[in-house]
């Protein structure tokens, strides 16, 4: 109302009021300033109206919003990204009540130390609803903590990793020896448990749960300290031969050093079931490569992807005819790597 | 399954505010709620389907969306949802379309939940919680215009509860 009344005061600016004054570029000038100033407090008085319809509009719809747009809403919002669940969560009461009952939202967690027990109130909320727990432990805290949580039941754990990286290790204070490291998980009951994520370890899970992993990547990070997984030939093929159900298999990054391949150690590893495999090698020497290749057979093996550093392309291209034909991979189509394929 | 008859159709649509549009049948069933309605009706050409809880100027835009994707394959079925989920990403033209006011955008939300249009749905609370995501609690109460109905120590209760995430 305020603002009607000042373009009313301001009247004589219409055109034919123009024909009482006598026409100076003073005039012209003051003119165009006072419809500047004008121009500016429509402007402001029109945002301001937007803005107040707007809120009114807003806060209407909040209540007119049905409870299952706003869980879709938050699904998105808060998929994999705990931290923007949380603050949901923690808007209003009803905000609350909606994302307690979103299970996707609290379906990926990352266990550590001591927080262990709230961190697993909160996977309580994914009901049997839900596509798959997914649980991230690490040894930031060391081993000691973790012991009495030897007996934990998670009976909707889809996905589990397990990461001994060094860089989740304290600064000071002792680093826990591999053999040392607390391996209490064994014994955890994980009946839906397919995808296991490990990082510098093999984890020693029971042969009843790793039968049962279809997909399984393994990192191994580079060799600068205790942490890094001391690995053979042999000891890879031995742990991969438990997983008798595997159909996806990434590694990386592969040291193809000649501590890892021992002369005597060849073994022999059929992995019937697996259909994927992509291997990362962060070296290349063509003895150990070709020993790798031939530890390895499977009859359903689809697609194989190889990531090696460049210098090594041309000797590879040679390789490839000898290292994965038809006969130790029959059903493979699917073959990416720097050189042809040559089945 | 749709017939070559289906596709020739037209299909009449009446708003809240009584307003009348009439669209090719392969569009007006970009919406499950109205395929279903027109499977009701049967061969009955000359009958409008009322949409009550839509009005002209929101219909007008969810039917601009369904123009443009009216050769879209069909929905996935309800398993697929949990991919659904895993991105926020939103097509060029979709993102275009949705650049609309806030008005506009929780009216299109609403008018795609009454109607059945999972894409257009799926377009719209991606924008929503894409304004939403990685924002503090109070921020996302001003964006919504919404008062904080809690105690003091149930405030001091949720942020204990959570603490556990807190350095994540």
């Amino acid at each position: 109302m305020r603002l009607r009344s000042k373009v009313n005061s301001r009247s004589w600016l219409a055109p034919q009021s123009w024909l009482h004054f006598p026409l100076k570029q003073s005039n012209v000038l003051n003119a165009r300033s006072l419809v500047a100033s004008i121009v500016n407090h429509l402007d402001l008085g029109i945002g301001k109206l937007e803005f107040q319809t707007s809120k009114l509009f807003i806060q209407g719809n909040f209540a007119r919003f049905p409870d299952e747009i706003f869980g879709m809403i938050f699904e998105f919002a808060g998929f994999d990204d705990l931290r923007s669940a949380i603050n949901i969560s923690r808007v209003c009461r009803r905000f609350r009540n909606i994302a307690l009952s979103t299970p996707l939202l609290w379906s990926r967690i990352h266990l550590r130390g001591h927080w262990i027990e709230e961190a697993k109130a909160r996977a309580d909320r994914t009901s049997s609803s839900t596509p798959g727990l997914s649980l991230v432990i690490d040894y930031r805290s060391g081993h000691s903590s973790w012991s009495e949580y030897s007996t934990i039941s998670l009976p909707y754990l889809a996905s589990l990793k397990l990461s001994a990286s060094s860089l989740d290790f304290p600064d000071n204070g002792p680093t826990p020896q591999r053999e040392d490291a607390w391996q209490g998980f064994r014994n955890w009951n994980m009946p839906m448990l397919h995808t296991l994520h490990s990082v510098n370890i093999f984890p020693d899970l029971p042969a009843s749960i790793l039968s049962r992993i279809k997909t399984h990547s393994l990192e191994i990070e580079k060799e600068y300290d205790d942490s890094y997984l001391h690995w053979t030939l042999s000891s890879l093929a031995g742990y991969l031969s438990q997983m008798t159900s595997i159909e996806d298999l990434t590694i990386s990054s592969l040291n193809l050093m000649d501590e890892h391949f021992p002369p005597e150690d060849i073994p022999k590893l059929e992995m019937i079931s697996l259909r994927h495999l992509s291997l990362k090698f962060s070296d290349y020497r063509k003895t150990n490569f070709k020993h790798f290749f031939d530890a390895f057979e499977s009859s359903s093996l689809l697609s194989l992807s190889i990531n090696v550093p460049s210098k090594c392309i041309p000797d590879l291209e040679q390789s490839s005819r000898e290292l994965w034909n038809v006969r130790r991979f029959p059903k493979l189509t699917d073959v990416d790597h720097p050189g042809p394929f040559l089945g | 399954m749709s017939t070559t008859e289906d596709k020739t159709r037209k299909v009449k649509l009446v708003t809240s505010d009584n307003e009348e549009f009439e669209v090719d049948w392969e569009v007006a069933t970009r919406s499950v709620l109205i395929k279903h309605m027109l499977e009701d009706i049967g061969e009955s050409e000359e009958q409008a389907i009322p949409l009550p809880n839509v009005t002209a100027n929101v219909l007008k835009k969810v039917l601009e969306w369904c123009e443009h994707h009216r050769k879209d394959p069909e929905p996935a079925p309800e398993s697929s949802d949990d991919n659904r989920k895993r991105t926020l990403e939103i097509g060029d033209w979709d993102a275009k379309f949705i650049q609309v006011d806030q008005e506009m955008l929780f009216e299109i939300i609403l008018a795609a939940n009454y109607l059945d249009i999972k894409a257009l749905l799926d377009v719209g609370c991606k924008t929503v919680a894409n304004m939403i995501k990685g924002k503090q609690p109070e921020e996302i109460r001003k964006m919504f215009n919404i008062v904080n109905d809690f105690t003091p120590e149930e405030e001091a209760q949720i942020k204990k509860e959570n603490e556990w995430a807190e350095d994540r």
